[in-house]
């Protein structure tokens, strides 16, 4: 079973090898969902490429779960598509960074599982890959703050129950992340 | 988060590029707003340290501000020019909250 404590100014993590390879799947996914190549920043332009925007207004994605990841800055739609065609793309990239950094740290850890030694700058990248995967988890399954109610709503064979598992489990370990980091 | 510089640097090219076409209706006199909104994914205690990490706020500031998103819906986490309200939620969404600017 996972373990999170502060230790000797940092964030120690301890990961079942179950635990590691779950969390590096799911780390790897998200990343995948925000590589989209039909995503409008996804530039064939070398200069727009390098600049990471494009010329036109960008509009939000169609998948809630992305649209999540990546929000309107503005209820106005004109407004948000300008600043999406300056932001997307960097957003984008940092995002991918924290989960890419996530996902090499439990990668292939085996049977043994892991145990991490975070400096808090780490740590804060982790929570921050933490909580995207969460954002797409807790989108596709459509949760409420009330989780007691989202169970009681899926039987035990229901094939998103794994996914509930998985998201109660990542809450927790964010939330370990936040204490141990607070301490 | 760690690309600040980047961020900053690109706000002024959103002036000279150009307002979409109801900039008209923006007031050049009244200061903008960054609201961050409710959702039931985010954790209490992450909104909380993230308010703290990001705007240098108190413990017992950040937790209020959480608490006022919590209860009431939102709350407005940081005022000042469009360009620092655009910066903040830049740095609000890398974080993973749902945040937008305003004016006032």
């Amino acid at each position: 079973m996972a373990e999170v404590r502060r230790r000797a100014g940092a964030v120690q993590v301890v990961l079942s090898g179950q635990e590691a390879s779950a969390l590096s799947a799911l780390a790897a996914q998200v990343a995948t969902l925000l590589a989209d190549e039909d995503s409008p920043t996804h530039a064939t332009d070398p200069l727009e490429a390098m600049m990471g925007m494009t010329t036109e207004p960008v509009d939000p994605p169609d998948d809630p779960a992305l649209r999540r990841l990546l929000p309107d800055a503005y209820a106005d739609d004109t407004m948000s598509g300008e600043f999406r065609r300056l932001m997307d793309g960097e957003l984008r990239r940092q995002k991918a960074e924290a989960l890419d950094e996530l996902h090499g740290a439990v990668e292939g850890t085996g049977e043994g599982g892991v145990k991490l030694r975070l400096a808090p700058q780490q740590a804060e990248t982790w929570l921050q890959a933490l909580n995207d995967i969460r954002l797409v988890l807790g989108t596709r399954l459509d949760v409420t703050e009330d989780l007691d109610d989202r169970w009681a709503k899926l039987g035990p064979d229901d094939p998103m129950a794994p996914l509930l598992s998985a998201y109660e489990w990542l809450g927790w370990l964010q939330e370990s992340v936040v204490v141990a980091l607070d301490d | 988060m760690r690309n600040y510089g980047v961020m900053a640097a690109a706000t002024p090219t959103i002036e000279r590029a150009g307002r979409p076409a109801d900039d008209d209706v923006v007031d050049p006199e009244r200061a903008w707003i960054t609201i961050v909104w409710n959702d039931p994914v985010n954790l209490m205690s992450y909104v909380t340290h993230v308010f703290q990490r990001l705007f240098g706020y108190s413990k017992e500031k950040a937790t209020k501000l959480m608490m006022d998103v919590h209860h009431k819906g939102k709350a407005v986490v940081s005022t000042g020019s469009r360009e620092q309200m655009e910066h903040d939620v830049a740095r609000l969404h890398a974080a993973g909250l749902w945040a937008t600017l305003q004016q006032d």
